[in-house]
Formats: structure tokens, C-alpha cells, sequence
């Protein structure tokens, strides 16, 4: 799997770090217990395109978003968390 | 008063030499990063125009120049400049743009070897990931990378070809050794011509 970082331009996946769901939203502090346990424990297991936290670990040390299939591994778009560069 | 601690050379300085090609130790430069703070980059880069005439180079993955010092872009915003030992760098760039960005020491961080000789590319392709085919890595080309694990700063230093290896102190030994052993192991006849 190669990842078009928007800085560095396409690398191998073993420079990059997985983090985990890019949709997860924090719930306001006083939202019920419900929606912190939803946040902080569960997680959809899609089949289909996804999108994800990636870091650039062994580069440019950015936060991307990295929309992916996760049934092909084919990659849609990639941002970068901070909403800047896409590519 | 105690001694005051002076560093030591990490790996030997002697240059190796295996055919053409010579493995050597770089001199140790003044390095410090640059980490712009997000609200005042324009008077950043601004600053660095002026005080240094060399700009922080805006586009990713390359590196500018002006007489001793060289400034290479290491990720968003961030930036390694480097100059000759005693040059006073830190100073000279607390004075020029302090106000403007995070400034930290690096020089006993970071240690560099430099890889030359002909077909020095092909030695040097074994080992790290990226295309450094003059069409997409030249003179003024910066890569952040791996050097089989080990992370890197790549910069290409002149056409013989050369390359310099940027790597974290701690690591350069290893690094040396993948680098030795990578040019003990020949150049593959398909490159050859």
C-alpha cells in the first residue's frame, strides 16, 4: 500500500502510523454517559471507504486523512488533518 | 569546576572507501531547527529574507542556500538550517526572527555522512525508498525518509553524485554499517553502463 502524502508526494505504508477513525467527534462535556462511551470505546467496522488518521512518521511528521477502502485498500483522497494541502 | 564534557566522534572520522566509492563523516555543522509558530509566518519568512537573504524554502521536500548557510524544509512549517562550526547560527537566527518561531539547538542531535563516488545513487537506492533519479531528486532536493529503518534526511550535495545522510546521533552507526555494507555489496550489473 502506498500513501500520497501531500508534502512528501507517494511512499510505502511502513513510513506511516495508523491511528484510527477520522470521524469520531468529541462529545460536548456535559453530553451523557452514553456518548462519551460511544466515543472513547466503540468503533464502526466498515466495509468500504473509510476515513482515517495516518502519520507520517518516518517523513514529514504530518497528519493526514486518508479516505480508504478498507475491503481493497484503494485510496481515495488524502488531506491533512489540519485541513490544508489535498492531494 | 567540573569538566566541562566535550563530544566525541560517534563512528571513526576515517573516510571508508570500498572502489570509487568513499563512505566519509561529514564535518560537524551548527544545526538548528526552525519551527515557525502558525500566526506569524508570513513575518517569518519575511524576516528570514531579510536578516539572512536565504528564504525558508515553502515548498516541501527542497532546500535553499546563501554563501555558508543551508536551509532545508523538514515538515509543515519546520525547517533544519545549518552552518560551518563557530559560525554562531543560533544567534545570528534568534537575532533575524526569534520572535517568529521556535528555535532549538540540534548540532549534537544530528550527525551526517556523506556517501560519494560514481554510482553512488545506486548504492544509495538500496537503502532508501525514494526515486533518486536526477529528473526527481536534484541539488536543491530534500527527502524526508528511511534508510532501511532508520529515519533519514536525504540531500543530494553535488553531481560526482554525492548524497548526504542526516541521521539522529544515536543511529549513525548503524546507519554506517547499512551504508558499508550496502556498498561492499557492489553495484548490480543491471545498473551498470
Amino acid at each position: 500500500m502506498r500513501i500520497h502524502c501531500p508534502y512528501c508526494g507517494t511512499r510505502g505504508v511502513e513510513e506511516f502510523t495508523y491511528l484510527g477513525d477520522a470521524t469520531v467527534r468529541r462529545p460536548d462535556p456535559d453530553a451523557p454517559e452514553a456518548a462519551w462511551v460511544d466515543y472513547v470505546y466503540l468503533r464502526d467496522n466498515p466495509a468500504g471507504p473509510h476515513p482515517e488518521y495516518w502519520y507520517h512518521a518516518a517523513g514529514c511528521h504530518g497528519w493526514l486523512v486518508v479516505v480508504r477502502d478498507t475491503r481493497t485498500h484503494e485510496i481515495f483522497s488524502v488531506r491533512t488533518a489540519s485541513g490544508g494541502a489535498e492531494a | 569546576m567540573p569538566d566541562i564534557l566535550s563530544p566525541c566522534s560517534p563512528i571513526s572520522t576515517e573516510p571508508c572507501r570500498v572502489g570509487g566509492l568513499t563512505l566519509a563523516l561529514a564535518p560537524p555543522d551548527e544545526t538548528v531547527s526552525i519551527g515557525g509558530f502558525r500566526n506569524s509566518l508570513p513575518a517569518l519568512h519575511e524576516a528570514a529574507l531579510q536578516a539572512l537573504g536565504a528564504s525558508l524554502p515553502q515548498t516541501p521536500g527542497t532546500a535553499t542556500r546563501a554563501q555558508d548557510l543551508s536551509i532545508l524544509w523538514a515538515g509543515p512549517n519546520q525547517w533544519l538550517a545549518s552552518a560551518p562550526s563557530g559560525s554562531g547560527l543560533m544567534e545570528k537566527l534568534q537575532a533575524a526572527f526569534g520572535a517568529h518561531a521556535a528555535l532549538t539547538d540540534q548540532t549534537d542531535s544530528r550527525v551526517t555522512l556523506t556517501l560519494s563516488g560514481p554510482y553512488a545513487h545506486v548504492i544509495a537506492a538500496k537503502l532508501v525508498p525514494i526515486d533518486l533519479h536526477p529528473r526527481c531528486f536534484g541539488l536543491s532536493s530534500v527527502a524526508l525518509t528511511l534508510a532501511g529503518h532508520i529515519p533519514v534526511i536525504v540531500v543530494q550535495r553535488d553531481l560526482e553524485p554525492s548524497y548526504n545522510f542526516i541521521v539522529f546521533r544515536s543511529l549513525v552507526r548503524s546507519l554506517h554499517h547499512d551504508i558499508l555494507a550496502a556498498m561492499q555489496g557492489g553495484i548490480p550489473k543491471s545498473e551498470q553502463n
